[in-house]
Order: structure tokens, then C-alpha cells, then sequence
């Protein structure tokens, strides 16, 4: 799956902000095309701010950020970049309230110049692709926060980005949705082998990606691939649907119709020891 | 998108959209009086069939004006000219409490050819009036009664129509009459000056003639007459002043609106700028709603100021004296000053809503 070809690489990147805050202190990170990563770490180490410089949405104080071969710091178009290299998908859903599913999906293909027909065309294939095709006319205040995270991700992948940028997508969310929106993630990097980098303070979360890097105040401290499948398979069963039933104690339909009851009590345990 | 986002604030959108209505019906209503004014005006000086109308140099008033019988004595030998017929007009109270416009005209002259006698007949020198329609009918007068116009009690001989508002709605005595019932000897108001059919190409070349010629008079072709007359001119400077004021609030209260607008919506315009919008559709979004916002409170606001008028002009002291039509250049202006107002209120909104920075306003709270 994972070919080598580099995606995204920084060197030395430092971010000071005005109140000599080093956010970011000499971070040297390389993404390869098609991995699907998690950064974690303590609040304020500087994880936000670094997904914003990849983002283009800052710019560093030091060092230098390659994406899809280009030095962001020579980029004179930024919008250009913003609307079609990038895909980002905020904590908080930042959808427009007044617009519909399907017109918030549209928002970034305004920049590319397609014909009205065929931007709503493409709007609502992405909804689909979400699992939201029935939900294209709802506004979101109608949509449960689930829905709406699936709906900023439809939105951020519309220009076909090279690279999605998450920065806690499911941290407002509960753990159902949460898992609804990690294999929406997983999805997207298995089917299209679409770059996902996902900032998480939720290690269940970290652990149902292939790679977690660990920043501390400014610095990787630990950079890792999620070394066994298994462990990584298991934690996304735990947020799976069935993963969740399990965990609240009560018995899913599935285990009786297997005639698994005898297994219940040691997959509860290793879940729980996850 | 435009339109949802002006009418997710319904009640300050509806509001702005009335105070911006009502500056506009004040402007294209005072806009629709003027001109209907000025057309009465025009439409009296032109019925008589005369090309050129003149009256006193730089009085303040119409009423004010007045010429010496000599004026039309000289009128009469300018060459191209065919025939000379003097009007006195005058705002006469009638029976105490009203006023009409009372026109002294020498029924003898053309210009008399305007009055259509419809019932009765022509007055007699001797104490008689002719009253308009629209007089009659106010006054409750057939031919054979009485009314009283400056003290004086004269016979009705007749009713005419003309179909010109001012006229309809007064009455008519000969000129003689007239002059002794106002102590005004041997002067008139205007003098409608017809020209010979082989000049009529010259109109303009008469009418520099004639003001070369006699000295301290005014001369306009009838058909513009209205316009210059200084009653006109001054509604219209009052008019354009009170318009200027109520258009100056209409683009502070738009402005208003749309900056509160924009910062209620900073983390959604940073949304859109972190997706990849551009300034410049960040600032056509804000514009567009300002003038879509204007825009309706300039439909609004012509419609209202039409209606105020033609509610003016049903009452019966009023009726029929302007003659209301929406003509396509009040209401042309109206939509204009509308469009002027959402620029000027939308440009500093938009700008500001333009400069800012994706992260910072993504941030904002
Ligand atoms: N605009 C800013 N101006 C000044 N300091 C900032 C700014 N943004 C972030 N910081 C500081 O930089 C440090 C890193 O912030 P950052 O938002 O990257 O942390 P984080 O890892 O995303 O934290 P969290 O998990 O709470 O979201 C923090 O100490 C924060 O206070
Ligand atoms: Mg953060």
C-alpha cells in the first residue's frame, strides 16, 4: 500500500509566536503518499500550530515545508494551494449553517471553475462516499455532530487534495461517531489512497492509524508505526460499533447467532486493556 | 446563498430594508411630485397652442410675476412672431375658507381654444366665471349658481375641461375682469407668444430673440416652461437637500448592518478563506448581499413613494393636481440610488470582512 515517494517533509521548523511562545522547536517530519498518520501529545505542544503551517493557513518562523514537491515558502498563490492541495477538517465542523449539506461541499469548488451542474454533480457523489446521500438538503444545525464532521470531510476532499489535514476531528464527539468518522478516514486512505494526517488527543483513536508521532513542547518525542496489524485492527474494532455495544456490557445479536457467549468475557478484558 | 445569509437576521434585515425604503419613497416621492408639478405646469403653457411662454425676469414666485401690456405690444412686432395673448393668474379664495387658481384670459384670443366648454357657456364680462370640471364638482356648482371669489359674488356660465390638472380644478374670467378684481391695471402674469409655422424650426432662435429685445423678461418654450420656472427650481433644491440627508442615513444604517453582519460571521468567512476563497469572492459576497439588501429596500421604498403620492392626490383638495405616473426615470433613479446606497454602505463591511486572516478569524470567538 504504502509506496516511498515523499508527500509532505519539514526541516527544522520553528513557529515563535509573538509572545516568544516557541510553539514549534526544530520539527523534522516526512509523510509519505498514502500513509495514514496520527500527531499526538500534551495540550499546547504545538500540535495544532504545526498542522496549521502544513496548512498554509501560518507561516513558520524557521525552516522550511516541502508539499507535493513545492517549498511552501515559495508558493505566491496560497489560496490556490489552500483550495486544491490541502483538504482540512476542523474540530469543530465549521460548517455554514445556512447553507445545505450539498452547498457546503461545493464551498472550495468555487476556486476551480466548473459549471454549476457539475459542481452540485460532484457535491452530492462525496456525499455519497460519506454515507450521507439522504442528507444533501439538510441544513446542519439538522444533522447530528457526526453527520456534520462527515459532511466537512466531504467538503475537504472536494478539490481532490493531495493531503487531508484533520486537526481533532472526532474531539467533540462521542465515541460512536468518533469510530464513524475514523472509517471514514480509513476509507478514504484505503479505497483512495488519500493522505490522512490526523491531530488526536484520544489514543484509541492514535492507535487506529498506521504511524503516531508524539510531539512534547515543540519536539517529536517519539515517532512510531503502529507495529502489529493486529493491535492496530483491534483498536479499531474497539471503536467500531460492535466494539462500543461490547464495551457498555450488553451482549450484541451477532455473538449469540455465532454462539460466541463464552468468548465475551476475555474480549471485554483485552478491550479494556487496550 | 446571498439571499439566506441577509435572511438569517430577519428583523434587522427587515429593518434596514424599511429605513432604506423610506429614504427612497421620500426622494422618488418628492422625485414624482416635482415632475408632476412641472408637467402641469408645462401642459397649461402649452395647451394654448403657443410655442413660447414669458414672464418677469428673477421673481421669486410665480405669482409674482408680472408684465406690462407694453411687453406684449412688443412682443406682437417681433416678426416671427403670429399672435400674443396675455394670462393673469392668480390664487384666489374662494367662498372664505378654499383657494383656487383663477386665470384671466382674453376669450377672444387662441388660447381660449384650450378651454372645452362642456356645459353652459363662455363667461360674459359682466360678473360671470366658467368653472373647471373638477371645480365644479368640489364646489357643488352648476351653471346658473352663484360663487364667491375675492369678496366678489359671480354667476357660473359654464364648465370647461382642458384635461391639465390645475386648470380643471379652478375657473376661468376674462382678462379685463380679472385685472380690476386684483387691481391689476393693464399688467398680466405671462404672455403666451404663438410663432409663424415657417419659424418653428427656430424656436430657440425666437426665444434668444425675444429676451435680446425687451428687457428684465424671462422666455422658455412652453414645453420646458415647468422646469424653469422658480418655484420648481426651489422644490427641487429643497427636495435634492432632504434627499441627500435621508440617503447619507440610508448608507450609515446599510453599513451598520452589514458590519455587524461580518463580524458575526468571522469564523465562517476565516472558513471560507482557509478552504481557499479568495479576497476578492469574500468581497463580492459581502457586496452582493449589501446591494441585494438595498435593492429590495429600493422596490420597497419606489412602490411606497408612488403609493404616498397617489394617497396625496386621492384626496379631494389635491386631486388631479399632479399628475402621478411612475415614469420610468423616477423609478430608473430610485433603483440607481438604491444600488449607490448598498456600495457605499457594502464597501467598508466587505473590505473588512476581505482583510481578514484565515487563522485569526478561524479562531475567533
Ligand atoms: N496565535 C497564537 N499566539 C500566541 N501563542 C499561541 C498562538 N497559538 C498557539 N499558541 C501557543 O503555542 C503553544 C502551542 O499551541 P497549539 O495550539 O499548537 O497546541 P496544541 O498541541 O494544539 O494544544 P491543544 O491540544 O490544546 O489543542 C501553546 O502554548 C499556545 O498557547
Ligand atoms: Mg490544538
Amino acid at each position: 500500500m504504502t509506496n516511498k515517494e515523499i508527500l509532505a517533509k519539514t526541516t527544522d521548523l520553528v513557529k515563535v509566536y509573538e509572545d516568544k511562545m516557541r510553539a514549534l522547536d526544530g520539527v523534522n517530519l516526512t509523510v509519505h503518499r498514502g500513509e495514514f498518520l496520527s500527531v499526538m501529545g500534551p495540550s499546547g505542544s504545538g500540535k495544532s500550530t504545526l498542522l496549521n503551517l502544513l496548512g498554509a493557513l501560518d507561516r513558520p518562523s524557521a525552516g522550511d515545508i516541502y508539499i507535493a514537491g513545492e517549498a511552501l515558502g515559495s508558493i505566491k498563490d496560497l489560496n490556490r494551494f489552500r483550495s486544491r492541495t490541502v483538504g482540512f477538517v476542523f474540530q469543530l465542523h465549521n460548517l455554514l449553517p445556512t447553507l445545505t449539506a450539498c452547498e457546503n461541499v461545493e464551498i472550495p469548488m468555487f476556486e476551480i471553475h466548473i459549471s454549476n451542474r457539475e459542481r452540485r454533480q460532484r457535491a452530492l457523489s462525496l456525499l455519497v462516499e460519506v454515507g450521507l446521500a439522504d442528507k444533501a438538503d439538510q441544513l446542519p444545525p439538522r444533522l447530528s455532530g457526526g453527520e456534520r464532521q462527515r459532511v466537512a470531510i466531504a467538503r475537504a476532499i472536494a478539490n481532490e487534495p493531495q493531503i487531508l489535514l484533520a486537526d481533532e476531528p472526532t474531539g467533540n464527539l462521542d465515541s460512536t461517531s468518533g469510530a464513524e468518522i475514523m472509517q471514514a478516514f480509513r476509507k478514504l486512505n484505503r479505497e483512495k489512497g488519500m493522505t490522512v494526517l490526523i491531530v488526536t488527543h484520544d489514543p484509541s483513536v492514535a492507535r487506529s492509524t498506521d504511524r503516531i508521532v508524539v510531539l512534547q513542547d515543540g519536539r517529536i518525542a517519539r515517532d512510531e508505526p503502529v507495529g502489529d496489524p493486529y493491535w492496530r485492527d483491534l483498536h479499531e474494532f474497539k471503536l467500531s460499533g460492535l466494539g462500543q455495544v461490547l464495551m457498555e456490557g450488553k451482549v450484541p445479536p451477532e455473538i449469540h447467532e455465532l454462539g460466541l457467549e463464552r468468548l465475551l468475557p476475555e474480549l471485554r478484558d483485552v478491550l479494556a486493556n487496550l | 446563498m446571498v439571499l439566506r445569509n441577509l435572511w438569517r437576521r430577519k428583523v434587522r434585515t427587515s429593518l434596514t430594508v424599511a429605513g432604506i425604503a423610506i429614504g427612497i419613497a421620500v426622494v422618488v416621492a418628492l422625485l414624482v411630485v416635482a415632475e408632476g408639478l412641472a408637467g402641469q405646469i408645462n401642459d397649461m403653457m402649452s395647451g394654448s397652442g403657443a410655442e413660447i411662454t414669458v414672464m418677469q425676469a428673477e421673481v421669486a414666485d410665480m405669482q409674482f410675476s408680472i408684465l406690462d401690456e407694453e411687453v406684449g405690444r412688443e412682443l406682437g412686432q417681433i416678426p416671427q412672431v403670429q399672435w400674443v395673448s396675455g394670462l393673469l393668474l392668480q390664487i384666489a379664495p374662494v367662498e372664505k375658507k378654499q383657494f383656487f387658481l383663477l386665470i384671466g384670459l382674453d376669450l377672444g384670443s387662441d388660447a381660449f381654444q384650450h378651454f372645452r366648454v362642456v356645459e353652459g357657456e363662455a363667461p360674459k364680462p359682466a360678473g360671470e366665471i366658467m368653472l373647471g370640471r373638477m371645480a365644479a364638482d368640489f364646489f357643488d356648482r352648476r351653471p346658473g349658481d352663484s360663487l364667491t371669489i375675492h369678496g366678489q359674488t359671480l354667476r357660473v356660465s359654464g364648465i370647461y375641461e382642458t384635461g391639465v390638472g390645475f386648470e380643471d380644478s379652478g375657473g376661468l374670467i376674462p382678462l379685463p375682469m380679472a385685472q380690476e378684481l386684483f387691481k391689476r391695471k393693464g399688467l398680466v402674469s405671462f404672455y403666451h407668444v404663438k410663432v409663424l409655422p415657417e419659424y418653428l424650426d427656430e424656436l430657440d432662435h425666437v426665444t434668444q430673440t425675444i429676451k435680446d429685445r425687451i428687457p428684465l423678461i424671462q422666455a422658455y418654450r412652453s414645453s420646458v416652461f415647468g422646469e424653469n420656472t422658480p418655484d420648481i427650481q426651489v422644490f427641487q433644491s429643497l427636495a435634492g437637500i432632504v434627499s441627500l440627508i435621508g440617503l447619507t442615513a440610508g448608507a450609515l444604517g446599510t453599513m451598520n448592518t452589514m458590519l455587524m453582519s461580518v463580524f458575526e460571521r468571522t469564523r465562517e468567512i476565516g472558513t471560507l478563506r482557509a478552504l481557499g476563497w479568495r479576497k476578492g469572492r469574500v468581497l463580492r459576497m459581502v457586496l452582493s448581499e449589501s446591494l441585494l439588501l438595498c435593492l429590495f429596500g429600493g422596490l420597497v421604498g419606489i412602490g411606497l413613494g408612488v403609493g404616498l403620492v397617489s394617497l396625496i392626490n386621492l384626496s379631494p383638495q389635491y386631486a388631479g393636481l399632479i399628475t402621478v405616473r411612475l415614469n420610468t426615470e423616477a423609478f430608473a433613479f430610485g433603483l440607481i440610488l438604491a444600488l449607490l446606497l448598498g456600495l457605499f454602505g457594502g464597501l467598508y463591511p466587505a473590505w473588512r470582512a476581505m482583510q481578514l486572516q484565515p487563522l485569526e478569524a478561524l479562531r475567533y470567538e
